[in-house]
């Protein structure tokens, strides 16, 4: 990880249609930093990560990547980032194994990889079942394997614990401050707090 | 943890060819919906046309690739709503520069499970609709020629009408006039080759829409698919 990574939300107004949901929103992430940002439904959570992931465009405001997570410009370097968004990006015909390989392809890792992170995030019983089988809690263990394959700095989250149980709640937590100590950063939307040192960010 | 990952194109495009190839010929038999729809629309067109030879062979080209363009675009138009759905699109854009080897994984994808599969069945009906066997490889040939700008258009269709949240049906009609051009000269060309020409003006120019399509076409379906995720 590259302790020279930051990023910088300057200003982000975050609306959707004519209803502006986040007025000029600032702050700044650096490497082993990770942020909690809480608030109710319709509060403009996931919009502002996927406006951080750069597929929404905020209506005012800017983004500054710097380091090794940006160019030149400081524009994103989409390979230093992971979205972990509602829904689980997975073929449900595939098993979950299958589903990882893929990803592993897509990451250029090596598929040897996959069988450890299945360990990690606890689907080694159901690695050869169709992920269409698994259950929602599974399916965000499954997302929690993606993020651990792909090994990028900049983990975007948003609700990763949604349909988890206590443990499954837990894994996250320890799985992110893993990702903190060495260096990664972290942006969590999310209605219940993951147990790491973070700083929380409450919309309204 | 530190080790960087540089993802060249190709290896995404195999990646997500060996992904959709591998999940269509698992889900229930979807990719053979194209051919089944071909065979039933040419299989029906040559009893509707009926016995005589020389009405069998003036309309078989029309037909024929009227059979084609359509299976295409039916088999097309839910092309990218699953990936819209489960966040495969929405993931792929945050996490990579580039959605082009997603775009070409898909084309390779339908030419390979759908156009092969036309063009190796195409023959066979070419001889029911009195083509001699020759005539009707050729014939099938030009399939192959011509039908990848056929899939273009699908997928400009596919696109839009996930960008657009629209029903895929009607999103088939966003590229009609993309289609039209292919039909007119897809024809004129198994026309002349039924009257013993294979190299033709028709021919010439299906190859020229073909290269065209091949330039103009991706950058909008990219465009279309990003404004669906907007």
């Amino acid at each position: 990880m590259n302790s020279d990574a930051q990023l910088e939300l300057d200003n982000i107004t975050v609306g959707r249609g004519e209803i502006r949901l986040i007025e000029a929103i600032s702050f700044t992430v650096k490497a082993g930093d990770a942020i909690q940002i809480l608030g109710e439904n319709g509060s403009g959570k996931s919009s502002l990560l996927s406006i951080i992931a750069g597929v929404l465009t905020p209506i005012e405001g800017r983004i500054n990547w710097r380091g090794a997570i940006g160019d030149e410009n400081h524009q994103c370097n989409r390979e230093s980032c992971i979205f972990v968004g509602h829904d689980t990006p997975n073929r449900p015909a595939l098993s979950v194994r299958e589903n990882l390989a893929y990803w592993a392809r897509i990451y250029a890792k090596k598929a040897d990889r996959v069988a450890g992170v299945i360990e990690q995030a606890g689907l080694k019983r159901a690695a050869n079942q169709p992920s269409g089988q698994l259950s929602a809690g599974q399916k965000r263990r499954l997302e929690l394997a993606r993020c651990l394959l792909a090994g990028r700095q900049v983990w975007l989250l948003d609700e990763p614990t949604t349909s988890l149980d206590s443990s499954g709640h837990d894994l996250w937590s320890e799985q992110v401050r893993i990702h903190q100590e060495k260096g990664g950063m972290s942006i969590i939307a999310t209605h219940k707090l993951l147990n790491i040192q973070s700083r929380d960010l409450r919309l309204a | 943890m530190s080790e960087t990952s540089s993802l060249s194109s190709t290896s995404f495009i195999r990646a997500q060819f060996a992904r959709d190839a591998k999940s269509a010929l698992r889900s229930g038999g979807g990719w053979f919906h194209t051919l089944y729809f071909f065979a039933m629309f040419a299989g029906f067109s040559v009893f509707a046309v009926g016995p005589e030879r020389a009405l069998l062979m003036a309309t078989a080209p029309g037909l024929l690739w009227l059979g084609a363009a359509l299976a295409l675009q039916l088999s097309s138009v839910d092309l990218f709503a699953q990936d819209y759905a489960d966040g495969t699109l929405r993931t792929l854009a945050a996490e990579h520069p580039s959605l082009w080897p997603y775009f070409i994984a898909k084309f390779c994808v339908i030419f390979l499970l759908a156009v092969v599969p036309i063009a190796v069945l195409a023959p066979l009906y070419y001889v029911l609709f009195a083509f001699d066997p020759a005539s009707a490889l050729k014939a099938a040939l030009l399939f192959m020629i011509g039908c990848p700008a056929l899939v273009l258009a699908a997928i400009l269709a596919a696109a839009m009408s996930a960008g657009m949240r629209t029903s895929g049906v009607l999103g088939a009609g966003f590229s009609a006039p993309v289609i039209v051009p292919v039909l007119i000269f897809g024809v004129g060309a198994t026309e002349r080759l039924s009257a013993g020409a294979f190299i033709s003006p028709e021919l010439l120019i299906l190859c020229a829409l073909m290269l065209v399509y091949f330039v103009v076409l991706p950058p909008f379906v990219i465009l279309a698919l990003r404004f669906g995720l907007e």
